[in-house]
């Protein structure tokens, strides 16, 4: 392969390599074009996102909010006013009096249509006495109040009373949290980029040992950066677009944009140092790395078009802004990259524009001279090519006859490891996110803070039971059937409280219950008539329940099964809505199409992979090596985000437990790390199989191969790691924190235990197996690669292009 | 392989195999209750009904401050004379109601029936008390000289017994039949000292319930005692005209764990008679009209308190009224008679309108007058009263 590339670069990328050496200046014009057309766009980007993202009206709860909407006209909005009046109880009469003055501003806006006051309803004063909240009913849904919000918290805010008492308000709910996440995520993606270009750059610099060329690397991820939010602003459009969508691409954009230059920067070096003229350099670059990433794009391309296959505004928008990014990447990396690198030349080197008589190889190697001995050292050990297929040089090779020596042994205890690793994920609880995903200086994580250290742990979530009874729901048999449906709830042990028309208050008997409401719309007792009205119509009623524990808890949860197994009498139905119930759908959901989305992406990669490597066994092991990468990526975030496992660090690196993992986040890690993390297969793999033409021995080919492409996939993967990793440390937001912790570590995994342990210790213990192709396929294969070439003018070899290092 | 080799692979396995089950065990779920977890129906069985604890008979002062009940009011009616002539009847009640775990309710009426000016007035105020526990603890707060108390706490319950409520500038206190009310509304301020001239009257429900307890059936129990005739003395503001006034007035105390229902409504009759006795009916209807409970209590001048049950008394609407504001149609004007005790009476409001709209404190429109009573017979003046009419209908 090496021969066919430095022969002569051929086949339909070898080609592009020397159109784009002529066109170099005006590609490089049309980007910046581009760019400077794209980047006034850039900014109405966040404003075109959407919150939420999770609505599926065919869900069960959801179908419990439509009964209850339906029959009781209840809110689907609602927002909580929280007043914290410091030092001064609530029940102080000018406390009261601020508070009501600020509530009865709030009712002048068209858009409420109630407010209950502190005092008017169920235990709406905290403990402290000084914490009280009322209750608003918006217009609307929750992602469309976003712009009331400003003149709600204007109306809402209380001055200082006389005395100088403050009284702080918080504003939280749905729309609050939307906005407050919407808001978060902005500062995160800023605060990440602040930092990932500069880590990008110092690995690119330490990778290169030259600024000026691992500034080409950066430029490449910012312009695809550009160019990915600009195409997301264009189908912000046609699509409705998450406000996640931001980090993920920015994160894919800059991690991908950079790796695939990486990739392409070392091997136009190595090339320029073999051959010597840029064109050819170039050209040759092109058939190797170039068609690496493009066919390594198509992999990524693969995981993430199963987020497409689910009905989730979220997911199917992330799928999205992740082929975006994946497509932006690859389009710079075969266009933008080129023309500069053209344009650059010799200066890739980090020397003079022009080949020294020293010549080209002594080139490559030449950063003594410019960066003293502790780089050289660390360079040479971890990152230089080495462009041979001798055996035992290098620190790579070198782990590798370590390996080889002993397969059995690593391969027990590198599997027991990463069974280690991914086993907390047994034990996962996952669950859609609350406010507790937010950093705790909003509004929307205060309050609820608040209401889990004021009020009762489930009071901001309690379980709504649409209940639905054959007759009118007030006549005596079915308040009686529902009373004794409300005492079991009661009794149960995962219950806090019960509320519901036949709950006001224990000392009530069945009897008085059915005299109350006789007539419920008459009834002369105040508070049944008012819990009459919001609460029963006809034959339906909604009962409250607040759990007990956590609402996204076990029990919880296992208490919303329980109750929909529940059925007060027959003729009877329950029907549970509320954020577990939500939780508890949305993740079964899910989950339900999951299998299907990795089979397909299996699928598609293993066919890839079969048409790459000529063999039936190595993709599967590929497939087995980076599901392995992934188990411990899950593990990883079951033991952090669930578990606590990092709680006590020292910001920023400490995590608060969330107490479960967020439950698209494995979906999402799958879909984007499965195509991410198979490159770095593809690329050792492609250099084994050369050196195994090369050389015709198993062992000695691996550890060839680990040794050629050792710095790539070390320089590439640390990119990846430095960049997830800036997300996963300067994010607020805990979704990114976890998606960004989840990537850099499964990549983490597959650079260093997968790669140098468990590969050539698999490697050595299949032999010849590894290679096995059943001939019928291998000769179908064949034909295929036969045909394709026979379309060009000039040929690629086989196997070339796998490998961008 | 060597010894050595075996020896070493086996550390290595059993090592990542302890590593393994440790992560396995420290990410399993607790024990617990298992009851925690189940998935399983609920077990929806008939639930009893809840039965109200032993009812102790009454005791004073202690039963005069707030209980923790479904229910509860202090009533104060009365008819007042200025030095001028001048002849006002007054009412000024506090309701206190409790449901569930939430802070006690209140909800208060203060009204003027002035007859010289042809006038009737009334005001309402509404509260939650916060800070107030349903069941208030004796000596829980110190009674203060000038009404003011801790912020969200109506009631106080004075260290040796009695009452002491106060809401919106209105107030009323007091213990042994020694009390104070004042209030005031537009047009009218009014401070009052009163002393019970009689020992309180306990009410009886149909035996064998005890003194001072009535059934409702369904509905409830209420405990009820009233002090008939105690002597009003103070001072009646009339448009920013302090006016000196004396009279009589009765107060009624009912708690207990009852519902104000239902689709009927209830009369109400206090009388105190010029003879010296005193008099109360109350009348309580279903739906279609018809009287489910009534029962009544005779004073006699002495003090001494007779039961007088259902069929003991007739009470007879003699014409109606209709409000202009609700349209609600009340009866105006009743022959009430109690052949056992000799009486044969005539109601006549003093003033057609005094309807209460009280919907936004207590949730129901009333009517609630002074009226003079008369013998039938003779014609001759027989003294003063009060009705106090519920459930006539809604407004339209």
């Amino acid at each position: 392969m090496e021969r066919g590339a430095s022969a002569g670069a051929t086949g339909v990328f070898g080609w592009w390599g020397r159109r784009l050496y002529r066109w170099r200046w005006a590609a490089i014009t049309i980007w910046l074009t581009v760019a400077l057309a794209a980047l006034p766009l850039l900014p109405a980007v966040p404003g075109r996102l959407r919150a939420g993202g999770f609505a599926d009206p065919s869900l069960p709860s959801a179908r419990a909010e439509a009964t209850l909407r339906q029959a009781l006209d209840l809110p689907a909005n609602t927002v909580a006013v929280f007043y914290l009046s410091h030092g001064r109880p609530y029940a102080d009469p000018a406390v009261r009096e601020a508070v009501a003055q600020s509530l009865a501003r709030l009712r002048t806006l068209p858009q409420v249509r109630s407010a209950i006051a502190p005092d008017q309803g169920s235990r709406q004063i905290g403990r402290s006495a000084t914490t009280a909240y009322a209750l608003l009913s918006l217009d609307g849904r929750p992602e469309t109040s976003l712009r009331l919000l400003p003149e709600l918290e204007r109306l809402a805010a209380v001055p200082p009373l006389a005395d100088g008492t403050r009284i702080e308000v918080l504003v939280a709910g749905g729309a609050p949290f939307f906005r407050d996440l919407q808001e978060a995520t902005e500062r995160d993606l800023r605060r990440a980029e602040l930092i990932t270009l500069p880590v990008a750059a110092v690995v690119l610099t330490l990778v290169f040992g030259s600024v000026l060329t691992a500034a080409v690397p950066v430029a490449v991820g910012v312009a695809t950066t550009v160019l990915g939010l600009a195409s997301l602003f264009a189908l912000s459009f046609p699509f409705d677009l998450s406000v996640f969508v931001l980090n993920l691409a920015s994160m894919l954009a800059l991690g991908l944009g950079t790796d695939y230059a990486l990739f392409m920067v070392s091997r136009f070096r190595e090339e320029l140092a073999r051959q010597g003229r840029l064109e050819e350099a170039l050209a040759a670059t092109l058939a190797t790395a170039g068609r690496a990433v493009f066919f390594s794009a198509g992999t990524v391309l693969a995981g993430l078009a199963g987020l497409l296959a689910y009905p989730f505004m979220l997911l199917r928008s992330l799928g999205i802004a992740g082929i975006v990014a994946v497509l932006a990447s690859v389009t710079a990396a075969l266009t933008l990259l080129p023309a500069i690198l053209a344009v650059l030349g010799w200066r890739v080197h980090g020397g003079p524009s022009r080949p020294s008589p020293a010549g080209p190889v002594s080139r490559s190697r030449g950063t003594k001279g410019h960066s003293g001995r502790w780089r050289t050292a660390l360079l040479r050990s971890l990152w230089l090519s080495r462009d041979t297929t001798e055996d035992r040089q290098g620190l790579w090779a070198g782990l590798a006859w370590l390996v080889l020596g002993h397969p059995w042994r690593v391969l027990v205890a590198v599997l027991l490891l990463l069974g280690a690793l991914g086993a907390p994920f047994t034990g996962a609880r996952l669950s859609t996110p609350d406010a507790r995903i937010l950093p705790p200086s909003t509004d929307s994580r205060r309050a609820a803070d608040l209401l889990a250290t004021e009020f009762e742990p489930g009071a901001g979530a309690p379980l709504l039971l649409a209940v639905i009874a054959p007759e009118r729901i007030t006549a005596p048999a079915q308040l009686s059937t529902l009373y004794d449906f409300t005492r079991a709830l009661a009794r149960d042990p995962r219950v806090e409280r019960v509320e519901s028309i036949v709950d006001l208050d224990p000392r009530l008997t069945k009897e008085q219950y059915a005299l109350l409401y006789a007539r419920p719309e008459a009834s002369p007792d105040l508070w049944a008539r008012g819990v009459a009205r919001a609460l029963a119509r006809e034959n339906v009623t909604l009962v409250r329940v607040v759990p007990r524990f956590d609402p996204l808890g076990p029990e919880t949860i296992a208490l919303v099964k329980a109750l929909r197994a529940t059925t007060p009498a027959p003729g009877w139905t329950v029907e549970v809505a509320g954020a577990t119930a939500t939780a508890l759908d949305l993740t079964e959901r899910l989950y339900e199409q999951f299998p299907m989305v990795v089979g397909f992406v299996i699928l598609v990669t293993y066919i890839v992979l079969l048409i790459t490597f000529r063999s039936v066994i190595l993709p599967a092991k590929a497939v087995v090596m980076n599901a392995l990468s992934l188990v411990a990526s899950y593990g990883a975030l079951a033991a952090v985000f669930q578990d606590g496992l990092l709680a006590r660090l020292p910001p920023p690196f400490g995590i608060a437990p969330l107490g479960y993992v967020e439950a698209t986040l494995p979906i999402l890690l799958f879909c984007t790390l499965f195509g991410l993390s198979m490159d770095y297969e593809v690329f050792l793999l492609s250099r084994v199989r050369e050196a195994h033409l090369a050389l015709g021995d198993n062992a000695r080919s691996v550890a060839a191969g680990l040794e050629t492409s050792g710095h790539v996939i070390t320089g590439a993967a640390a990119i990846v790691v430095a960049v997830a990793g800036c997300f996963a440390v300067a994010a607020d937001v805990v979704q990114i924190k976890a998606l960004g912790l989840g990537i850099a570590i499964a990549v983490l995994v597959d650079a260093t235990i997968v790669r140098a342990l468990l590969v050539p210790a698999t490697m050595r213990l299949l032999g010849d197996w590894n290679w096995w192709l059943p001939p019928p396929l291998g000769a179908l294969l064949g034909r295929l690669e036969q045909r394709a070439p026979a379309r060009a003018s000039d040929q690629a070899p086989a196997c070339e292009g796998t490998d961008g290092g | 392989m060597s010894t050595a080799t075996r020896t070493r692979r086996r550390g290595l396995v059993a090592g990542g195999a302890a590593l393994a089950l440790a992560a396995w065990s420290a990410c399993a779920a607790p024990a617990g209750d298992p009851r925690l977890r189940s998935e399983a129906p609920l077990q929806v069985e008939p639930a009893p009904s809840p039965t109200p604890l032993s009812l102790p008979p009454v005791r004073l002062p202690e039963d005069e401050a707030p209980h923790d009940v479904l229910a509860e009011w202090w009533y104060y009616t009365g008819h007042l004379y200025a030095t001028g002539g001048d002849e006002y009847g007054f009412e000024l009640v506090f309701f206190r109601g409790v449901r569930g775990s939430r802070p006690p309710g209140y909800a208060a009426h203060f009204a003027i029936t002035d007859t010289a000016r042809r006038r009737f007035q009334y005001d309402q105020r509404q509260d939650v008390a916060l800070n107030e526990l349903a069941r208030p603890e004796p000596a829980r707060s110190p009674v203060a000289g000038g009404g003011e108390r801790p912020p969200g706490i109506i009631s106080l319950s004075p260290p040796d017994g009695g009452f002491d409520l106060a809401m919106g500038g209105w107030r009323m206190r007091g213990r042994d039949g020694r009390d104070f009310v004042s209030a005031a509304m537009a047009g009218y301020r009014l401070e009052l000292e009163l002393a019970a001239t009689r020992p309180p009257a306990l009410h009886l429900g149909e035996p064998p319930w005890q003194p001072g307890l009535i059934s409702f059936g369904p509905a409830g129990y209420s405990y009820y005692y009233s002090r008939t005739r105690m002597v009003a003395r103070g001072v009646l503001e009339v448009d920013g005209m302090p006016v000196s006034v004396e009279g009589i007035a009765w107060t009624d105390h009912q708690w207990g764990d009852f519902l104000v229902l239902g689709e009927g409504g209830w009369d109400w009759f206090a009388a105190n008679l010029a003879d010296g006795r005193d008099l109360t009916i109350s009348l309580i209807r279903d739906a279609s009209g018809a009287t489910i409970v009534a029962y009544g209590t005779l004073v006699e001048a002495s003090g001494e308190a007779r039961h007088l049950g259902m069929g003991s008394f007739t009470v007879e609407a003699l014409g109606e009224w209709v409000s202009p504001r609700t349209g609600i149609h009340y009866p105006s004007g009743w022959r009430v008679r109690v052949p056992a005790a000799d009486l044969d009476l005539r109601w006549t409001p003093l003033l057609l309108d005094q309807e209460l709209d009280a919907r936004t404190s207590s949730g129901v429109i009333y009517w609630e007058g002074a009226v003079a009573l008369h013998y039938t017979g003779s014609g001759a003046d027989a003294g003063r009263g009060y009705v106090e009419l519920t459930g006539y209908g809604t407004p339209r």
